[in-house]
């Protein structure tokens, strides 16, 4: 016998959102193929030249993207809505109410379903798209890791959204209550946070921001990552290409859920507390109202209340008539804002006297805020060591926001305890002094900025410290032959993950780079501290030298990054490798463009050693319009492309006066910078004496 | 059994149910009468579980019913104003119900929904105010719940319709001792239906009873003699609720054993003695006066 089909509450309740979970998965789903299959009939037919520059599947996500980023917010909005809507009305209301399941249960079977439809929208997406990057020959090269993780972040907001917008139906009976607060249970708390540590961190300038106790690491403070989030859903995750930052990667995927988890928990919570005759209502009751009512409202004076507590000029100063007129002119805004709200929402007039003795609690709490976020500020900066108990300090290395790498010298520094009596005494009195400064609203640009960490008993503390110069301080820090011995420390191949060079670095190949750095290396190994002083911290080498830029993991586990100007017998071993090296391409270059045998196309630009070029990507003739790319143009194109630049279309008037350029350089060894006069004249040359000239040097190379 | 002691219910300030003391036995068609605003669906809801209560309980078998699946399940509620999943036929419904009762009939759903004469494909928004009651009605019936609560569900049945209906309720409170805890402002409606009574006003109930006996023990009499004859020496030693004469007959309303009545009037030697039953609504108008009411006001 045929077993019958028995629905479940969470297959009914996937049914429910159907239409919604279905009209949002069809239209991404085809946009998400569509997209690679007009790209390829654009590209279709055209010339060679044309399917060598088609985009790849990176460029064409990114036309995808700001799509998926609309879906994310409008799935992640309308999925819930719609799954929760007999909350607002009182006849679905008594029919869902009474159905044998609990309150929790209840609560999670529709978080279930909506999250089920929200994971087919984006996983239909993925697999349509690269579906159609597969099918239609886009190319997929270091595209599926940054493909998944956008996916993950696509999925991780829109649940973000959907959790938030739960639990706000889960407290309110319409769907205008539901919209106002979704908004202020996604940004309100993200404000509040933000604006506390805007206020305390500007307010307090000698606490870092990375290394204060005192709230969460900013990798993980959602105030930052919530509304970073949601612009780089907006504008379609273009940095999610070349951006390492752990806050754009995956940890903002953990951030997001982690806060949606707690919205669904507390969705949970309200939803079980919630008054079935709340439906119709804008909120359950009049407390509640007032809430959401100042919560919407408060962010127009909050704002100015911690602009005003991250300025040490005193207030009296500040305001003067005209920002008098402007809080005023806020406190207006704020009204007209808190009183439409109860009008709106309720459509009535009925409690507008009630609220209107609430309302004077807004400016109360603003100033409270302001006044709070101020102090505790003073507070936190005022706390110093005492000079006897402190110990030790330690460098802390500044590090990159976006991809925390930090130099390596710092890395190397920090790990070395300072306990020179002298040094401690300068470091303390330089914290003592900064301290006095900022308290005293006085300048602190004169000095130079060191973060040290303080050990003082069994606690530490981390301080931004302006010291008035940094040799008096290096002079102390070299006494210490364990501090010296760290700056002479340099990244060992195992460490090294990318060599690169400032100029003509495509010439050079890995193995190359890896001798004039060694050779680099054991130079710096023999400096001596004021050596190492001239070569870190001066510009008498930084500011003409070729740089070797060394990036990398160290065995302690530090992502770093280092520059490091070629001096002595490295920069002569680089001049010769180069400027051979460079002739003979530019060489080979000109003639195979002379002798017909390269044409021009795509426009590359080269930063060789000495001289700046633009030219185009070259193809080889192989037959009657048969053409293919010159593998050194493709290798140079490859160079550059990796190291993130653009190709483009140029026009085909400036051919003839690029193909003199490097005909000049390569037959007469002058590079562009030298003789600009003559570059220049060639540039402006008229189109026919410049088309004489291009024969005249074809007639001569033939 | 569903019991409701010192139950109580608030909106905001407003009080909807105060103190409201009720047992609805098992396998009893149970009948709620009030004015509109008197907390019949107040109370309904609060049986059904779609409300908190506010002070008091409402139980089944003992066990709350608020946020309990065990009572919830045992218990379907057909509200006044009926919701219906958007789009959706009967098919569609009967599917959402079965998910959420374990119970649910699929026979019967389909031997009702023929008797009916509805069709479970069309939309349901296709249908007229009748059938949608009808098909509530199907629904919840096939879900074979224990506890059926009707709030004002056959106010917009035809008089055929609402026939089968109450066959169908018959049947299941005799063969499956199910309980109906049906709802109305109109007593008529109630009368032919319900085991038992109660008259809720301003929430609380004023008056609880079984029907029969309500009908039984109230009855008329009127009575007439060839001389002279004064209507309370007649009727001493029993209980008169009103007493009215037009002309040589005496009219009274009388509580008690109908036959012992009888027998002692018919002592008298009266040339006309009759007994006449009450209607529910003159029965309700007698009990509710004697306890200080005055029944217009309780069903306007």
């Amino acid at each position: 016998m045929k077993k019958q089909y028995r629905p479940t509450p969470f297959s009914e309740l996937l049914r429910r959102l159907m239409l919604c979970g279905l009209v949002c998965t069809c239209i991404l789903t085809a946009v998400s193929f569509l997209i690679p299959l007009i790209s390829a009939l654009a590209t279709s037919g055209h010339s060679p030249a044309d399917s060598f520059n088609s985009p790849t599947a990176a460029q064409l996500h990114a036309i995808l993207a700001p799509v998926a980023g609309l879906t994310a917010v409008t799935a992640g909005l309308a999925l819930p809505y719609t799954a929760f809507s007999w909350l607002n009305k009182r006849r679905s209301s008594d029919f869902m109410h009474p159905l044998p399941v609990p309150a929790h249960k209840m609560f999670w079977l529709h978080m279930g379903a909506v999250f089920a439809w929200i994971i087919v929208i984006f996983l239909s997406s993925f697999l349509a798209f690269g579906l159609g990057c597969l099918l239609f020959g886009a190319s997929t090269q270091g595209f599926w890791g940054s493909f998944l993780l956008q996916t993950a972040k696509l999925i991780a907001s829109a649940v973000l959204f959907a959790s938030c917008a739960a639990a706000a139906c889960a407290v309110t009976g319409t769907r205008l209550a539901n919209l106002t607060v979704t908004v202020i249970f996604l940004f309100w708390p993200a404000f509040l946070y933000g604006g506390f540590s805007l206020a305390f961190y500007a307010r307090a300038e000698l606490i870092p921001t990375t290394e204060a106790t005192l709230l969460l690491p900013v990798v993980h403070n959602l105030s930052i990552n919530l509304p970073g989030g949601l612009a780089d859903l907006l504008l379609g995750f273009s940095n999610v290409y070349d951006s390492g930052s752990a806050a754009f990667g995956w940890t903002s995927v953990g951030v997001s859920l982690l806060y949606a988890a707690v919205w669904v928990a507390v969705g949970t919570w309200l939803y079980h507390r919630r008054l079935s005759e709340s439906a119709g209502q804008a909120s359950p009751t009049h407390l509640i109202q007032h809430l959401i009512r100042c919560a919407l409202t408060s962010p127009v004076l909050l704002l100015p209340a911690f602009l005003l507590a991250a300025e040490r000029t005193p207030l009296i100063e500040i305001l003067d008539s005209e920002s008098m007129a402007a809080l005023v002119t806020l406190l207006a805004v704020t009204a007209i804002f808190y009183f439409a709200y109860e009008i709106i929402s309720t459509r009535s007039f009925k409690r507008l006297l009630p609220s209107a003795a609430v309302f004077m609690v807004l400016p109360l709490a603003a100033v409270l805020i302001g006044t709070g976020t101020a102090a505790i500020s003073d507070m936190v900066l005022n706390h110093t060591p005492p000079r006897e108990d402190l110990h030790t300090v330690y460098l802390i290395p500044e590090r990159d926001q976006r991809d925390n790498r930090a130099e390596y010298w710092t890395l190397s520094l920090s790990r070395i305890p300072l306990q020179n009596r002298e040094l401690l005494n300068h470091c303390h009195l330089a914290l003592n002094v900064s301290v006095s400064r900022v308290l005293a609203n006085q300048s602190l640009n004169q000095g130079v900025p060191l973060t040290l960490s303080f050990r003082y008993g069994h606690s530490s503390m981390s301080r931004v410290v302006y010291f008035d110069s940094f040799s008096d301080l290096y002079e102390l820090l070299v006494k210490s032959e364990s501090a010296l011995e760290a700056l002479r420390r340099t990244p060992s191949v195992g460490e090294i993950e990318s060599v690169s060079l400032n100029t003509s670095d495509f010439i050079l190949d890995e193995e190359a780079k890896l001798a004039i750095w060694a050779m680099q290396q054991k130079q710096i190994q023999g400096f001596t501290a004021t050596e190492l002083y001239n070569y870190y911290f001066t510009n008498k080498y930084t500011s003409s030298n070729p740089k070797l830029t060394l990036r990398g993991t160290t065995t302690e586990g530090d992502v770093f990054y280092q520059q490091y100007p070629l001096t002595g017998e490295a920069l002569s071993y680089y001049n010769t490798t180069s400027e051979e090296l460079t002739s003979q391409y530019l060489l080979s270059l000109s003639e195979g463009l002379l002798n017909g045998k390269l044409c021009w196309d795509g426009y590359v630009e080269i930063n060789g050693k000495g001289f700046t070029l633009s030219y185009e990507i070259l193809y080889s003739k192989t037959g009657r319009d048969e053409y293919q790319p010159n593998s050194y143009s493709i290798a140079v194109a490859r160079a550059l492309f990796n190291q993130g630049k653009s190709l483009r279309r140029a026009t085909g008037k400036s051919e003839p006066h690029l193909l003199l350029h490097i005909y000049h350089i390569a037959h007469n060894g002058e590079d562009y910078s030298k003789d600009r006069n003559m570059v220049d004249q060639l540039l402006y040359l008229p189109q026919a004496e410049l088309d004489q000239l291009l024969d005249t040097l074809q007639e001569k190379n033939h | 059994m569903i019991e409701a002691i010192n139950l109580e219910k608030k909106f905001n300030k407003k009080t909807a149910l105060e103190k409201l003391n009720c047992r609805i036995p098992d396998g009893c068609v149970y009948g709620l009468i009030g004015a509109n605003g008197a907390g019949k669906s107040t109370f309904m809801r609060l049986i059904a579980g779609v409300y908190r209560p506010d002070g008091g309980t409402v139980t089944l078998d003992g066990a709350p019913i608020y946020n309990n699946p065990q009572a919830k399940n045992q218990l379907l509620f057909v509200p006044d104003d009926l919701y219906f999943l958007p789009q959706a036929n009967m098919q569609r419904m009967a599917d959402f119900y079965r998910a959420f009762y374990p119970a649910f009939s699929t026979e019967r759903f389909a031997s009702l929904t023929e008797a009916f004469g509805l069709n479970p494909k069309a939309n349901l928004n296709s249908f007229s105010k009748g059938m949608r009651r009808q098909a509530a009605i199907i629904l919840a019936l096939s879900a074979m719940p224990r506890y059926i609560l009707f709030d004002e569900t056959f106010d917009g049945l035809d008089p055929v319709m609402r026939s089968l209906v109450k066959r169908v309720i018959y049947s299941d409170v005799e063969e499956r001792g199910v309980t109906a805890v049906i709802s109305s402002h109109s007593l008529r409606e109630l009368e032919v239906t319900c085991d038992q009574l109660a008259l809720l006003h301003q929430g609380g109930i004023v008056f609880e009873s079984e029907v029969q006996s309500l009908q039984t023990a109230l009855f008329k009499i009127q009575i007439a003699f060839s001389h002279e004859f004064d209507e309370k020496a007649v009727f001493h030693g029993i209980q008169v609720l009103e007493i009215t004469r037009s002309g040589s007959v005496a009219n009274a309303i009388v509580r008690g054993e109908r036959e012992q009545v009888r027998a002692a009037l018919a002592a008298l030697s009266p040339v006309l003695l009759e007994i006449l039953p009450l209607s529910l609504e003159e029965v309700f108008v007698y009990e509710t006066e004697a306890l200080g009411y005055r029944f217009g006001d309780l069903l306007q």
